[in-house]
């Protein structure tokens, strides 16, 4: 059975600093979903670049936000959130999908509210089922781990061998 | 209760005749052909969150008032259209007001998620009847600038920072590009509070007339719900009286009398006076040197640098005051128009510009001191911190220093 994952900006960005996006496209039974809103935060040309093409090579899909109650929700959403977190939100709550978000503090509360904690993934959840799908190995993913550390993301444990175990 | 799609084509529709937008114009910022926003005013296709969110911008309204219980029809900018029927076709203008009117949304939203209660900052209103003549509307607007200095206690002093002011009196100042021809406008409803929006393109003493003038449309008619301030109806009564109110503000008559007799000047050349012993009365007569009471360009500079005000505007308030006579007044001013008041000026170390900040600064402040808060407290995330911030023109490089230094990041 699919399971729908919204995906937002960081979490897009971060997997494209360490050029894994075609990651996404490899995790079965997961389907990618990008709201144009989370597309059109995503500026620098080489990012661009690699976001087009995870399109094009169909790992990442674009959804549009057109349901009256997700509409409601986004609306809602806005106040505190900018366009591309409240787009996933709202879609993630109304159609019962995951999300992928690195976001903290306001939006995982408000996330964690509207869908539940059990369905919000961040980079290294992902990196973590491609070290169980074997697309990564453990050692791969810590030099990530490393990479993005230097971008100013950080996690929370020392090594993926400690997840994996 | 949902709302169905018809019913939301239906308030999209409603909302756009209101502005008295077109499909066409209405479709042109969200992307959207004429048959497209005809068949989601239908309810016939969906409209997206992207399509949405443009098309409240362009109507001057944020996307929860589209599922509000209760639809509320008319709003800031439908009260401008209302009053101003070609509205639709300035397209700079109608960018401006969208600009206005989501900085003023997204202030009251901060606001909101703050809990500051501008209730307690009441907006003073004046109830005059509409004035007759010119006279009667420059009468009225002296008046009512009287009575509001003494009503905040600021006596014959300059107003110093006047958006900090307006603020205290819970009056929103802000600064946006404006056409040419239009100074400053006034809106005003529930979504935005009282919001004043002067030109970013003017010198900032102009601007600062510019808000004391739009403070008497505050003051004086707010019961219009928007007024727009423009060159070509400088001689409307309302926009008279206006003017009058901002130049009796920032140079009350007293505060210039004062100015002008400490400088040692504004006497008559020559005075008369009849001392009375209940048997007869001896005439006394002062003269004053020749010469000696004629203002000087160096007397308006430094009214104008003491007052906040531009050295043109000092000279015809020293003009009406009858400080200066007619052939006086032209001397100076075409004194002023050949650079000689900026010299003057420059020697004097009294600039127009006595140390005020801009009025985009001072709304940039609050605006951006308030999302700062509102991150820090965890009310907004950081992808809407960085939003707010491009709104008053803050880069994504200076979001990301700032929120490393004031260690939010």
């Amino acid at each position: 059975m699919t399971i729908v994952i919204v995906t937002d900006t960081n979490v897009l960005i971060n997997l494209i600093h360490i050029g894994r996006l075609p990651l996404l496209g490899a995790l079965e039974p997961y389907q990618f979903r990008v709201p144009r809103e989370v597309l059109d935060e995503i500026r620098e040309p080489d990012q661009r670049a690699a976001l087009d093409a995870a399109l094009v090579a169909g790992h990442i899909e674009r959804v549009v936000i057109d349901t009256i109650e997700a509409l409601e929700l986004f609306g809602i959403l806005r106040d505190v959130m900018g366009r591309g977190e409240a787009a996933c939100l709202a879609l993630a709550a109304t159609a019962g999908c995951y999300i992928a978000s690195d976001e903290k503090k306001r939006f995982r509360r408000r996330a964690i509210e509207l869908i539940g904690e059990e369905r919000i993934l961040r980079t290294e959840s992902l990196l973590l089922e491609a070290i169980r799908r074997q697309h990564i190995s453990v050692a791969e993913a810590d030099v990530y781990k490393l990479v993005l550390e230097t971008k100013r993301y950080t996690m929370s444990f020392s090594s993926f061998a400690d997840l994996v175990s | 209760m949902l709302l169905t799609k018809e019913e939301l084509g239906r308030r999209i529709r409603s909302a756009r005749e209101r502005c008295g937008l077109t499909q066409e114009q209405l479709g042109e910022p969200a992307g959207l052909g004429r048959l497209a926003v005809g068949q989601i005013e239908a309810g016939t296709r969906s409209v997206s969150s992207i399509e949405l969110d443009r098309i409240a911008y362009a109507v001057g309204r944020d996307i929860k008032s589209f599922f509000a219980e209760a639809f509320a029809e008319q709003d800031a900018l439908t009260a401008l259209f209302r009053s101003d029927g070609g509205l639709a076709e300035q397209t700079e203008l109608l960018r401006a007001l969208q600009d206005s009117l989501a900085l003023g949304r997204e202030m009251t939203n901060l606001e909101r998620l703050l809990a500051i209660d501008r209730a307690q900052l009441p907006t003073a209103a004046y109830e005059l009847r509409a004035p007759n003549t010119r006279w009667d509307a420059i009468q009225q607007g002296q008046k009512i600038a009287a009575e509001e200095r003494q009503r905040l206690g600021l006596g014959i002093a300059p107003v110093g920072e006047l958006g900090e002011l307006l603020e205290s009196q819970g009056v929103r100042a802000a600064m946006v590009s404006l056409p040419a021809n239009i100074s400053g406008l006034t809106l005003s409803d529930d979504t935005i509070g009282v919001f004043v929006v002067v030109s970013a393109a003017h010198p900032e003493l102009r601007r600062r007339f510019s808000l004391a003038h739009e403070y008497a449309h505050v003051l004086l008619d707010r019961d219009r719900s928007g007024a727009i301030s423009r060159a070509e109806n400088r001689s409307d009564l309302l926009e008279v009286r206006a003017n009058a109110f901002a130049a009796e503000f920032l140079m009350p008559m007293d505060g210039v009398i004062q100015f002008v007799q400490a400088l040692g000047k504004g006497a008559a050349s020559r005075a008369q006076m009849a001392v009375f012993d209940e048997a007869e009365a001896v005439q006394v007569e002062q003269r004053a040197a020749p010469g000696s009471q004629e203002i000087q360009l160096y007397d308006v500079a430094l009214l104008a640098h003491h007052f906040g005000a531009s050295r043109i505007s000092a000279l015809y308030r020293l003009k009406n005051l009858r400080f200066v006579d007619e052939r006086d007044f032209h001397r100076l001013k075409s004194q002023e128009e050949a650079g000689a008041g900026k010299s003057i000026a420059e020697f004097l170390a009294a600039p127009e510009l006595s140390g005020g900040q801009s009025t985009r600064e001072d709304f940039r402040r609050r605006f951006l001191g308030l999302a700062l808060e509102a991150y820090r407290r965890e009310e907004i995330t950081q992808s809407k911190f960085s939003e707010l911030a491009a709104m008053v023109g803050m880069r994504r490089e200076e979001v990301r220093v700032a929120l490393r230094s004031a260690k939010l990041d």
